[in-house]
């Protein structure tokens, strides 16, 4: 203890200044690894050092004084590596115990605020304005401290905690020392959080000030960092403090503080720009982005890294109020790609940002680098930004400089509010695209509804279905099918007739030569397919035939004739004004599309899947071709819109009840879903109504059963897959009857299963015992 | 009298709505058996609506809001 003391003595004699210097420099590298440790262990290291006491055990002695010498002696002692339990700066000077408490409070807050520095950046904003001092000179320690490495840090801390003990006691603190008095009594650990929470307040002061007084203008304060301009409006306390810091700004801020920075400078530009900017600020978000958007604009010609816009799409509004306030304060032109990445996150953000983004992004990338991650934002808006960039890139010529910003920002900001309007006439203008590109598509059919007409003709001929042919040829050549619409369709229902006589002709003819024929088509159809595809509104014949044949495969599967008859008409009703080919093809179609139906019967009835080949080709080619004159005039409809729409109209059309109604029925039959029989549905009713019941509630309760199988699937299947199983067991429909009230705590489930079911299904489901130990059913 | 549940009837009504759905063996009587219980509840409401309309025959306005009601609390 003597040794302890006697340092003490010394170190307060000589003054802080010297002996804590020293053992600072050692004391903070042992001291940080120590520092949670016990006192003795803190002895023991003094030991070895003799010139730092340890202050705990004076601690022990508990005298007053003794505790304030060992707190200057221990002082270097304490790191602030060494985490502590921080305690409120303010109480700390109520005693020794407090101040070395608070001195490694004060080396955890350096420490501490580094992680909290963005939530704590606008709560530093408010302390801001009375610690300005503290934060700077916290801000520099801070600066020292971290990027020194703890070393520095170290070396900051002592240097802090000196001060504030000085503070403390009201010794006049040396001059060399950066930090000054005032910052040492206020809780240090505070403020010297980190860089960007100093920054933070920093411009949000900038922002604040600038608002009323405008400083920001000066070039010469904006090329300061942020602290500058606070400088400027600030107290001139701070002065000093900041140009410290500047310099440490530049160093740190680029690896930190390079998402401010750019924003700062975005921020200068703006300020110099006019006070728009400042009125930008209270404006809404998007004008905010506007402003964003606009040093962006003005730094086109900077560096834009994607993933810098990338992270900044990410980060969202949350760090569109961060990034706004935060350029105010700094300065740092020195990214601003940084501040591109910011401005476009809050671009990003807001909803309409991703426009202004992709303007932005455009209008920054020239090349388009950023196009491809900030387009997969907006990809949506893709036309509208393109629209949008063209009338930004126009501010962005102008405004490469301050000058400009004005006209950037109301640019943008028009931009942005025509952002809509851009993108609407894009759209619509990329739809119409879209639209002439499908008219192209229409002549390219012309031509192939020649080749198809042809092909018909072919098929007919090799049908030997002479009459047909003739009746087909007759349609063919029919020019008038404008005005025939409707005869058209009385034409191609008395077509269906005799395309399924032909049908059923062709399929029993040689085979092969349809196959022929139809492998033919298929050509042309899996061609026309990939267009129509393609094209949303079926023009041409071309897309008519891919439209027929996927028409078709619908048909298939609805395996009714009546639809595809109906979609026949459907389109031929569609039809607008036509040129007179497409009227014919449509004829030649329709009956092609009979025969094909036919056919499609055929096959239905023959496989169910599409395994007649040719069939299939020659359904589809035929209907095809009826497509290719029936859709030839919807533009409006796409073919599948125009096949459903044909489809549940066909089916309330008698006319297709005539085309093999037989083998329709019993394949309808066939396909019918599998519902309970009626009669034991009738029975179960009426034993447990105990009435006579009426015809009419049987088919009521036939309704009625289907629906509740339809629920109780449903459920089941939500049970099941709630279970993370595939298979329905016993307790997922036990679970069910819960539910639905059947089953209670009072009523359990094997009762009910006495109650109702057989002794047989009994047996079944509830194990049973019985005598020589059996148990049925036998697991 | 009471007839034979038609499991594979079930097993096919039920492939029908949900078809990836898997059942296990005796699943279907138990679907039989709640089957029985709904027709149970519905022709209790049928019923107490006939009475309700003092008429001797089930009639299909008494089935129909007895439908109603049955289905609604069949939901589960």
């Amino acid at each position: 203890m003597l040794d302890p003391e006697a340092a003490p003595r010394t170190s307060a004699s000589a003054g802080l200044g010297h002996d804590s210097g020293v053992s600072p420099s050692a004391a903070p590298r042992r001291a940080a690894e120590e520092r949670a440790r016990p006192v003795p262990r803190r002895k023991r290291l003094s030991d070895s050092r003799r010139q730092r006491p340890t202050m705990f055990p004076d601690l022990e002695t508990a005298t007053p004084r003794l505790l304030l010498r060992k707190i200057f002696q221990t002082q270097p002692e304490v790191s602030p590596l060494v985490p502590k339990i921080s305690e409120p700066w303010e109480p700390r000077e109520s005693g020794s115990e407090t101040h070395s408490e608070r001195i490694s409070n004060t080396s955890m807050k350096i420490q501490l605020p580094d992680l909290v520095s963005e939530d704590t950046s606008i709560i530093t904003f408010h302390m801001s304005r009375k610690k300005k001092k503290l934060s700077i000179s916290e801000f520099e320690r801070a600066v020292d401290e971290r990027f020194p490495q703890n070393l520095a840090q170290s070396m900051s801390d002592d240097k802090t905690l000196t001060r504030s003990l000085q503070a403390s006691f009201a010794t006049p603190v040396p001059p060399n020392t950066v930090e000054k008095r005032g910052l040492l009594r206020r809780p240090k650990n505070r403020k010297t959080v980190n860089v960007d929470a100093f920054e933070g307040g920093v411009e949000q002061n900038l922002l604040q000030i600038k608002d009323t007084e405008n400083y920001l203008v000066d070039s010469q304060a904006l090329s300061m960092t942020g602290t500058t301009v606070m400088m400027n409006d600030s107290k001139i306390t701070l002065n000093n403090t900041e140009l410290f810091i500047q310099p440490q700004l530049s160093e740190k801020s680029q690896g930190r503080l390079s998402a401010l920075e750019p924003q700062l400078l975005a921020r200068n530009t703006l300020e110099r720009g006019s006070r728009a900017f400042n009125t930008a600020e209270p404006e809404p978000q998007k004008e905010r982005l506007a402003s964003n958007v606009d040093p962006e604009e003005e730094m086109v010609q900077e560096d834009h890294e994607e993933s810098a816009l990338d992270h900044a799409d990410r980060s969202g509004p949350a760090s569109v109020g961060k990034a706004w306030s935060l350029p105010r304060g700094q300065q740092d032109c020195t990214q601003q790609s940084s501040y591109a990445e910011q401005v476009s996150e809050p671009v990003s953000g807001i909803q309409k940002e991703h426009l202004t983004l992709n303007v932005n992004q455009e209008e920054e990338m020239v090349q388009g680098d950023h196009e491809d991650s900030a387009l997969d934002h907006t990809d949506r808006s893709g036309p509208a930004s393109v629209g949008k960039a063209r009338s930004l890139p126009r501010d962005q010529q102008d405004c490469t400089q301050r000058n400009s910003y004005e006209e950037e920002v109301s640019g943008l900001v028009s931009c942005t509010f025509h952002r809509q309007t851009l993108s609407t006439p894009a759209v619509t203008t990329s739809q119409g695209r879209h639209l002439g590109s499908l008219s192209a598509q229409r002549s390219t059919r012309t031509s192939l509804r020649e080749f198809v007409a042809h092909v018909i003709e072919k098929l007919n001929y090799g049908n030997e279905e002479d009459g047909m042919t003739d009746t087909e040829q007759e349609m063919v050549k029919d020019g008038a099918v404008k005005e025939g619409i409707a005869r058209e369709v009385t034409e191609l229902q008395s077509n269906m007739e005799y395309s399924e006589k032909l049908g059923e002709k062709l399929r029993k003819q040689s085979a092969s030569h349809m196959n022929e024929k139809g492998e033919a088509r298929t050509r042309m159809t899996p061609v026309e397919e990939e267009v129509m595809i393609k094209d949303a509104a079926n023009q041409d014949s071309g897309k008519d035939v891919v439209e027929f044949p996927e028409s078709a495969g619908a048909r298939r599967l609805s395996r009714q004739s009546n639809a595809f008859f109906t979609r026949y008409s459907e389109p031929t009703r569609k039809k607008s004004i036509e040129p007179v080919e497409q009227t014919v093809d449509l004829d030649a179609g329709a009956v092609v599309g009979d025969m094909s139906e036919l056919e499609e019967h055929k096959t239905e009835e023959e496989e169910i899947s599409e395994d007649g080949a040719e069939s299939e080709e020659l359904s589809m080619e035929m209907p095809a071709f009826v497509h290719a004159t029936a859709y030839k005039v919807s533009p409006s409809l796409s073919t599948p819109r125009s096949l459903k729409t044909a489809v549940p109209k066909s089916s309330p059309k008698p006319p297709t009840a005539k085309q093999a109604p037989k083998k329709n029925r019993t394949e309808q039959r066939r396909k019918r879903e599998p519902a309970l029989p009626s009669s034991l549905v009738k029975k179960i009713f009426s034993h447990y109504v105990k009435m006579p019941v009426a015809r009419d509630a049987f088919k009521v309760v036939e309704k009625c059963s289907e629906q509740y199988f339809k629920q109780l699937s449903n459920d089941l299947e939500v049970y099941t897959k709630h279970a993370g199983r595939k298979t329905v067991e016993t307790a997922d429909l036990e679970l069910l009857m819960r539910r639905q009230g059947l089953v209670t705590d009072k009523m359990p489930l094997n009762v009910l299963i006495e109650r109702h079911l057989p002794l047989e299904y009994r047996k079944l489901l509830i194990p049973m015992a019985t005598s020589g130990n059996k148990v049925i059913p036998s697991k | 009298m009471k007839r034979a549940a038609p499991r594979s009837t079930l097993r096919g009504l039920i492939k029908k709505h949900k078809p990836q759905l898997r059942l296990a063996t005796n699943v279907d009587l138990l679907v039989h058996l709640n089957f029985l219980l709904f027709l149970h509840r519905l022709a209790e409401e049928a019923r107490i609506n006939a009475f309700e309309n003092k008429s001797k025959i089930i009639k299909l306005e008494h089935v129909i809001s007895a439908a109603k009601i049955s289905l609604k609390k069949s939901r589960g």
